[in-house]
């Protein structure tokens, strides 16, 4: 084994994992509020109201973000997933169970944030829209995973199951994030962002919206180190009462 | 004051809704966390308490 494969399978070892964690947390913390003090201060202050949407544009540096996170949260769900089912390392299981009640907030965030905008827009809060709904059914599923977890106490088994729905569920991620490509007939308009400079909005609303993009994520990366950190320790928690029962 | 004309409450509301929800996830994965480690910490001193007074036994 080289001696980099080896560094990225090391975070498989809860021990490591968790000091690891320790150590990034307070960094990420900071940095997640300077990120999005910035962001969010420079867009909804400094920046100018849309030619058609007039200042309502000014929810983008949230919702743009949120909707981001939802979908691609999703994403390192199915791939820790697969890594559970092929590899079964624990902390890729417990890294994807920690990581559902976030996407499912940023789920939330999204289609709240994006029915306020709605109603003074479209006229609705709410349209059954390809992307709309896509996003309406990766809410259910990421409900039905966090259910599968509270329901049952943590084995292999519903580490399997739960690895499963996410699996079935990643149809409607990758739906929630292409649908404005597939799809003309809905009312959401296209990508805010692309790497097509002339699909891509002005650079007026990029670069703030950047910062708040790289809070969110920093945001996330913060919650699901501390979560991961927490799941790891139950997991301990639970191992010690079994062995002190079984004495 | 926070003035944005006619979008002023679309937006106000907007962001304290968010502010909501991710302030509700931060408390809960922060008053979970610390919940976890203190039964760990304790679980573990327990278990070192024991483990000594085996030794002298």
């Amino acid at each position: 084994m080289n001696k980099n494969s080896r560094s990225i399978w090391e975070l498989a070892n809860p021990k490591r994992f968790v000091s690891i964690a320790n150590w990034i947390v307070p960094f990420l913390t900071i940095f997640t509020i300077l990120c999005m003090t910035i962001g969010i201060f420079w867009g909804v202050f400094f920046t100018p109201d849309d030619y058609r949407q007039g200042s309502s544009v000014k929810i983008i540096y949230i919702h743009v973000p949120s909707a981001f996170l939802a979908v691609n949260i999703y994403i390192m769900m199915i791939v820790t997933s697969i890594i559970w089912l092929i590899r079964r390392h624990h902390v890729s299981l417990l890294a994807a169970k920690a990581a559902a009640p976030i996407g499912l907030t940023m789920t939330l965030v999204t289609i709240l944030t994006g029915a306020i905008w709605g109603k003074p827009i479209w006229g609705t809060y709410w349209a059954w829209d390809p992307r709309l709904t896509s996003f309406a059914i990766l809410l259910m599923f990421y409900i039905g995973y966090i259910s599968i977890w509270s329901t049952m106490e943590y084995n292999e088994k519903v580490g399997d199951l739960s690895a499963l729905i996410c699996i079935i569920g990643s149809i409607f991620a990758l739906l929630s994030r292409y649908a404005v490509l597939f799809w003309d007939q809905g009312l959401h308009q296209g990508a805010s962002m692309s790497l097509d400079k002339e699909e891509n909005i002005s650079n007026v609303f990029y670069l703030p919206l950047l910062f708040c993009l790289l809070g969110f994520f920093s945001l996330f990366l913060t919650i699901l180190l501390i979560r991961t950190r927490t799941e790891i320790r139950i997991r301990r928690t639970n191992s010690l009462m079994r062995t002190k029962l079984e004495k | 004051m926070i003035d944005f004309g006619k979008y002023t409450w679309t937006i106000i509301s907007a962001y304290g809704g968010t502010i909501f929800l991710i302030l509700i996830l931060v408390i809960q994965t922060l008053l979970k966390s610390k919940k976890v480690l203190k039964e760990l910490i304790f679980i573990e001193q327990e278990r070192s308490i024991e483990t000594n007074k085996n030794k002298f036994d």
